[in-house]
């Protein structure tokens, strides 16, 4: 077969491999899937592709992927337990569920719970169409650690569901617990680009990780620390700038946050009547008056009083509080030394030239070439929220927010104007519902919550996955009047990506039918009752990969379409889960609804709207959507051929700090309600609940690892990143197994040199890491590039599925050893704490 | 610290492709070649065939270390410019022309004048050398294996399968056909020889650890690492001075011969320390760091 | 005629190893098999300690050692500077790899399938190589004598990679080599590689 081609073909799709979804090129010879390469036309991928999207290729030949429908036989579940499965007929498998399904429906739809990471049909087509048409809230139990915290963070203070920086003019980058630029975290193939060229021109970056990642390796400082501190870290940056170097942008501060907002001493607002606009102090008249008021110069520092009551800017509140965060307390906290976190903060505070301009596209734009990015390593602790949201704080008191070079949130401002922000009554940013994920952090619930994520007790998160295992396991806890009944589950390994899985499967034991549509039979559909096989990334048809909450990446320049479509036949019976989804809705009778609800959602216009009581192709209404979108002559049939649609971004898309009118929060006075709200809400539950977690300030609170260090768990561990994995779904692919295992690290256990000579520890030696909630054992592997009091475990590995023969036994769960409990999660956020105290021994 | 040869880190890393059947080759080619040459000398065609013999068997093991030995022949055709072609044509030339050689000597009467005699006896006496020392011009230009770069390497491997070749010939004495052999002036020869791969072993050492960075490690894992036993114990205290000190005390100072099973304990010691080191050397083989 | 080599960047590379998977990709290399790889090494002591890339290939040496120790005549180089397996002349004794110091070439030598059985329709069609013998990079010399760049330099995220003509003066390598100090690994083998590294 080896010889000329008599038959080749490219066809454009999309890569699956990650979320970033890069535009590849798929390359078929007589007929055969030979090579996949970046599409040189998609602006994230510009014809590269990292390694796990050119390792996409052999996945598609697995013999293990699951074929054909399988019953359980075996009525006992467990890990480990063999379910017994029996092969059925779509058409059976089809009856099963629907009968299922209508059962739950009839008894009460809330009992039904999905959960799902794919982001397509789970954002397009479930959460906002079928589960509501359906009648469940319970639509998204999906991750545990990075977002929960961070989303909303990022909502409450950007406005846009992420955080990124623009790596074109930034020149000072600090990475909090992320290596984005280096092949891990948000669009990866693009940002590694930038930053590949940002660090040609002469970026700096600096690094802040326990663990001497590939960015630490590439940085030009790495500065290891202590897990579960940033938070105090960041407060000092802040302190040392606000108070001992006087650098802040004070013109940003007054006119583009609400700095100047006069707060009283309960802490909220002083505001024009009963409910009116918060007060500023106009330098000018010397007196309080509404914020938005024409030619006033509004004053961010001092103590006013007004009306009667004293008050002062929210910026003073801010300034006094991170006196607290002297960098010499700060030091034995994060052992940073305290030396070179006043060097950090006034390089930070040097680089951010404060005042300065630059012009682009003809526009004259404030230039801050910094920025401070967060993401899961420093984030998903209990209290990630507060180290977020100071975060947020340090790149604002610099002006550095969606200006040349600073922090910005993607896509904040849509093509020609398509979306853009709002604002509360107070002027503060709320995010647009094209990328807004429902988030509303102003106006509170308080009634009992009637979802599996308790939704009216964490008013301030974008999703409360942990609270599903916790309502599971205990559901006496918060009484809600109904029992999950039957459970969907599709690209979730609700096993290996909690905490241990002995307590996931305890808890998902007691749902009586579980449903997986899964590729192989992995470690959650060995705990179901029913599994359909689902469709590989390269057999399936997704419109819009690219969604411009976060993987529709602005440091492209352009706003992108593209389409994934099947390169291959799907193997077997493979099925796409959405469309046997739409079918059984169909058969239940209220798929009509759910046309009804995508109109809404995806923007559907006429005559292109969808008729509820007509039925369509996946292909019909992807050319609906692309019709109402960019017109008749960009069809579905267009995007197949051409895969890509691209316009670039005008400056104002760009750098829309400039051009917004709503203002961002470096005082969060929404905390003080939230916190009221939730009291109540606990209170009717009759549970106590700790609230002191909603402060309109953040603080850096020690999280349960940090107290608990004494013998013999006397070690934090701590997860990490490598560039050829992502999540658990890459491990079961044998080219990227075959890397992992010629590669010094990714499958190993990191312990820094000196701790592992003093624990009589070798290079190479089995051992094991333990925590309360459970033990693993690896290699060790004994490296300078980790912190002495740390151990590092990579990715999701440690798969123990029978039916992933190439992943199976290959490195280390790190997920077993986190325990989950009430007491570590983010009382804000519900991020579960990810990081334990853990001791270590020799396994021989 | 050698790295893992597969894995993916810089370092001072082993050769791992050669292995047994290489190692193997190396000892029983040479050791047969150097039976050989000793049976010439001798003159003991019977000696002869058994050198012959060994030598097909390390070549045939040599076959089997091939991917793809039934493609073998093509290893003929770089003469020009390897040394594994040149080394084909010897093994070739030495099999032929010494069968030619000892068929007389067998009972395979054939007529040849006396100058087509010489012809073939020069023939397989040079075929024979080269078959004993053209491995070591195999290894030592490697720009691989730094602890293989010596010019000692060829008079080595010559030394060590003349050794060989006489202490298996020691051992099949008794069961060989023919006339019976000198034991006495064998034994006195296999001191010098014992003598000299002792002194020449010693300065390939002295060599290498002034070397590369690879070299110095090799050198490091014979002496004080983990072959240090091995070797020290194994190729030069039993395989050599063990020998040496037991023969000189027997042999030379009392000048009668001594008892058959004290001849070939000696022996067994120092086949089994020339095979070690024909081992130790492909083992220890280390490739320099990248960087 | 051209003299094809390559420089590569150590400063951008992040050592995401998007090359050896691409490389895999393109010629779909047995299991344990790598033509491109990126090596590591730790430099320095906590906390100045760092891991440093190094993606290595086959050198396509000028004056390559392992044509002069091949018996068959299977490795041989082009007039390109392109160093060629013939797979079908390799008789796999794998004195090449005593030979060379940079290790790119690997012995197949069984049992190279990633699943168990027999090859995906994939590997049939695109493994011009079969059991028994040694195999290494070759500068994607399918690409190249169409024009395109080897799979590696393509997929690089960071653009680390450039191809092309040594002897051209106008070409970015050969620039890059006369202004740049550009070097090859282990210089003082006198092997002459094609492939030079700049930054550290």
């Amino acid at each position: 077969m080896y010889g000329p081609a008599e038959s080749e073909e490219w066809i454009h799709s999309v890569c699956d491999m990650c979320f970033a979804a890069c535009g590849i090129l798929a390359r078929k010879k007589n007929g055969v899937l030979v090579k996949i390469e970046g599409d040189p036309n998609c602006p994230a991928s510009e014809g590269h592709l990292c390694p796990k999207g050119q390792a996409g290729l052999i996945g598609v030949y697995d013999p293990s992927r699951v074929k054909a429908p399988l019953i359980r036989t075996n009525p006992q579940k467990g890990i480990g337990v063999d379910p017994r499965w029996q092969e059925i007929s779509w058409e059976t498998a089809l009856e099963i569920l629907t009968d299922k399904l209508t059962k739950v429906r009839e008894k009460d739809p809330r009992g039904l719970v999905v959960s799902s990471f794919d982001q397509i049909a789970g954002s397009y087509f479930i959460r906002p169409a079928w589960a509501p048409a359906f009648g469940t809230p319970n639509s998204d139990w999906v991750g545990y650690f990075c977002g929960n915290y961070l989303h909303a963070s990022m909502y409450l203070t950007n406005g846009s569901f992420h955080s990124d920086f623009d790596l074109d003019y930034c020149n000072y980058a600090i990475l909090l617990g992320n290596q984005q630029g280096f092949m891990a975290g948000l669009n990866a193939n693009v940002t590694a680009r930038k930053m590949a060229d940002a660090r040609r021109r002469g970026m700096r970056v600096v690094t802040v990780d326990p663990v001497g990642t590939n960015a630490a390796a590439k940085a030009d400082e790495w500065v290891p620390i202590r897990p579960g501190t940033d938070g105090a870290f960041i407060l000092s940056l802040i302190n040392v700038l606000l108070n001992e170097l006087n650098c802040y942008d004070r013109d940003f501060l007054s006119r583009r946050t609400n700095a100047a907002y006069l707060v009283g001493e309960d802490g909220g607002y002083l505001k024009e009547g009963r409910d009116g606009k918060p007060l500023v102090w106009d330098l000018k008249s010397q007196g309080a008056v509404p914020f938005d008021e024409a030619n006033i110069d509004p004053a961010i520092e001092g103590l006013f009083s007004a009306g009667g009551e004293r008050c002062q800017p929210a910026f003073q509140v801010l300034k006094e509080h991170v006196r607290d965060y002297a960098p010499e307390r700060v030091e034995p906290i994060t052992t940073i030394p305290a030396a070179n976190i006043r060097r950090i903060a006034k390089e930070f505070g040097a680089a951010a030239r404060i005042g300065s301009t630059i012009v682009i596209d003809g526009e004259v734009l404030p230039y801050r070439p910094v920025a401070v990015n967060i993401y899961r390593g420093a984030g998903a602790h209990k209290h990630g929220t507060h180290t977020a949201l100071a975060v947020q704080i340090l790149n604002m008191i610099v002006g550095a927010y969606y200006v040349p070079g600073g922090h910005r949130g993607p896509n904040l401002v849509g093509p020609a104007g398509r979306w853009g922000p709002g604002a509360t009554k107070e002027g503060l940013i709320t995010p647009p519902s094209a990328i807004g994920h429902g988030a509303r952090y102003y106006e509170f619930e308080e009634r009992s919550p009637d979802d599996l994520g308790l939704h009216q007790l964490f008013p301030i998160t974008t999703n409360r996955s942990p609270m599903y295992e916790i309502n599971l396991t205990n559901p006496q806890d918060f009484s809600l009047p109904y029992k999950p009944e039957l459970l969907i589950v599709c690209r979730r390994n609700l096993l290996m990506n909690n905490g241990n899985p002995e307590i996931i499967a305890a808890a998902l034991k007691k749902i009586p039918f579980i449903v997986t549509f899964s590729t192989h039979l992995d470690e959650v559909a060995e705990l179901a009752d029913l599994v359909l096989p689902e469709a590989h990334y390269l057999e399936r048809f997704d419109l819009f990969p690219n969604r411009p909450s976060h993987t529709m990446s602005p440091a492209t320049g352009h706003f992108y379409w593209g389409l994934r479509q099947p390169v291959v036949e799907p193997l077997g019976q493979s099925r796409r889960w959405i469309d046997v989804l739409f079918e059984v809705a169909d058969r239940m009778g209220f798929l009509g609804d759910v046309y009804k609800l995508m109109n809404v959602n995806l923007g559907l216009k006429e005559p292109y709207k969808l008729d509820p009581n007509q039925r369509y192709t996946m292909d019909q209404i992807y050319d609906c959507w692309t019709k109402s979108l960019f017109g008749p002559e960009r069809g579905i049939e267009w995007f197949k051929k051409n895969g890509y649609h691209k316009v670039p971004r005008a400056v104002e898309e760009k750098y829309p700090g400039p051009f917004l009118k709503p203002r961002f929060p470096v005082y969060f006075e929404n905390m003080l309600r939230a916190k009221k709200s939730v009291a109540k809400v606990a209170a009717q539950l009759g549970h106590p609940w700790d609230t002191s977690d909603y402060q309109p300030v953040p603080d850096w609170k020690p999280c349960p690892a940090y107290d608990a260090g004494k013998s013999p768990y006397d070690l934090f561990v701590v997860n990490f990143k490598i560039p050829f994995h992502s999540l658990s779904v890459t491990t079961q692919n044998p080219w990227l197994n075959d890397l992992a295992e010629h590669h010094p690290y990714a499958y190993k256990i990191l312990i820094n040199a000196e701790t592992g000579k003093r624990k009589g520890i070798k290079d190479g030696e089995e051992i094991w890491v333990e925590s309360v909630a459970g033990k693993v054992k690896g290699e060790a592997k004994l490296t300078e590039c980790i912190h002495p009091e740390v151990v590092g475990i990579a990715g999701v590995f440690g798969s123990w599925a029978k039916g992933k023969p190439v992943a199976r036994g290959k490195g280390v769960h790190f997920n077993s050893l986190l325990p989950v409990s009430l007491e570590r999660v983010d009382p804000v956020s519900t991020g579960l704490d990810s990081c334990v105290r853990v001791k270590i021994s020799r396994a021989a | 610290m050698a790295a893992r040869i597969d894995e993916f880190l810089i370092g001072v890393k082993p050769q791992r492709e050669w292995g047994w059947l290489v190692i193997s080759y190396l000892f029983l080619g040479g050791a047969g070649a150097g039976l050989f040459l000793i049976s010439l000398y001798m003159d003991h065609a019977w000696a002869g065939l058994l050198g012959l013999l060994v030598l097909v068997l390390g070549t045939l093991l040599l076959l089997l270390d091939l991917g793809r030995p039934e493609r073998f022949w093509r290893a003929f055709f770089r003469p020009w410019t390897s040394w594994i072609s040149r080394g084909c044509f010897f093994i070739t030339l030495m099999v032929l022309f010494g069968a030619l050689q000892i068929a007389p000597g067998l009972g395979f009467l054939w007529e040849s004048g006396s100058a087509l005699g010489s012809v073939i006896k020069a023939v397989s006496v040079a075929a024979a050398v080269l078959v004993m020392i053209y491995t070591g011009f195999v290894l030592s230009p490697s720009p691989a294996i730094p602890f293989w770069n010596s010019a000692l390497f060829p008079v080595i491997f010559f030394v060590y399968s003349l050794l060989a070749g006489i202490d298996i010939l020691i051992l099949a004495s008794p069961f060989l056909p023919g006339a019976p052999l000198d034991l006495v002036s064998l034994e006195r020869l296999q001191i010098y020889l014992a003598l000299a791969c002792l002194l020449l072993v010693l300065s390939h050492l002295s060599v290498m650890s002034s070397s590369a960075v690879a070299a110095r490690e090799s050198i490091r894992l014979l002496t004080r690492g983990r072959w240090g036993l091995l070797f020290l114990g194994g190729v030069i205290v039993a395989g050599l001075v063990v020998p040496l000190a037991l023969s000189w005390a027997v042999l030379w100072k009392s000048q009668a011969q001594a008892v058959f099973a004290f001849t070939v304990i000696l022996a067994l010691l120092r086949l089994f320390g020339d095979y070690l080191f024909r081992f130790l050397v492909i083992r220890v083989g280390l490739y320099d760091p990248l960087l | 005629m051209a003299r094809y080599g390559m420089v590569i960047d150590l400063n951008t590379c992040i050592g995401c190893n998007a090359c050896t998977m691409a490389c895999k990709a393109e010629h779909a290399t047995p299991k344990g098999i790598f033509w491109a790889k990126v090596l590591e090494k730790e430099v320095g002591k906590f906390p100045a300690a760092r891991r440093i890339f190094l993606p290595v290939l086959c050198n396509h040496c000028k004056n390559p050692i392992c044509q002069e120790v091949c018996p068959t005549g299977a490795t041989y180089k082009r007039e390109d500077g392109i160093v060629l397996i013939d797979y079908d002349m390799c008789i796999g004794c794998r004195s090449c790899m005593e030979a060379c110091p940079y290790g790119p070439r690997a012995f197949y030598e069984s049992d190279g399938a990633y699943y168990p059985g027999e090859r995906t329709a994939y590997e049939k069609s695109q493994q011009d190589f079969s059991e028994g013998v040694v195999m290494k990079c070759n500068f994607c010399v399918e690409r190249v004598d169409q024009g395109l760049d080897p799979a590696c330099v393509v997929t690089c995220v960071t653009e680390c990679r450039v191809f092309g003509d040594l002897d051209d003066p106008q070409s970015e390598v050969a620039r890059l080599v006369a202004d740049k100090k550009a070097r090859p690994l282990l210089p003082e083998k006198g092997l002459e590689p094609s492939v030079f590294y700049v930054g550290s």
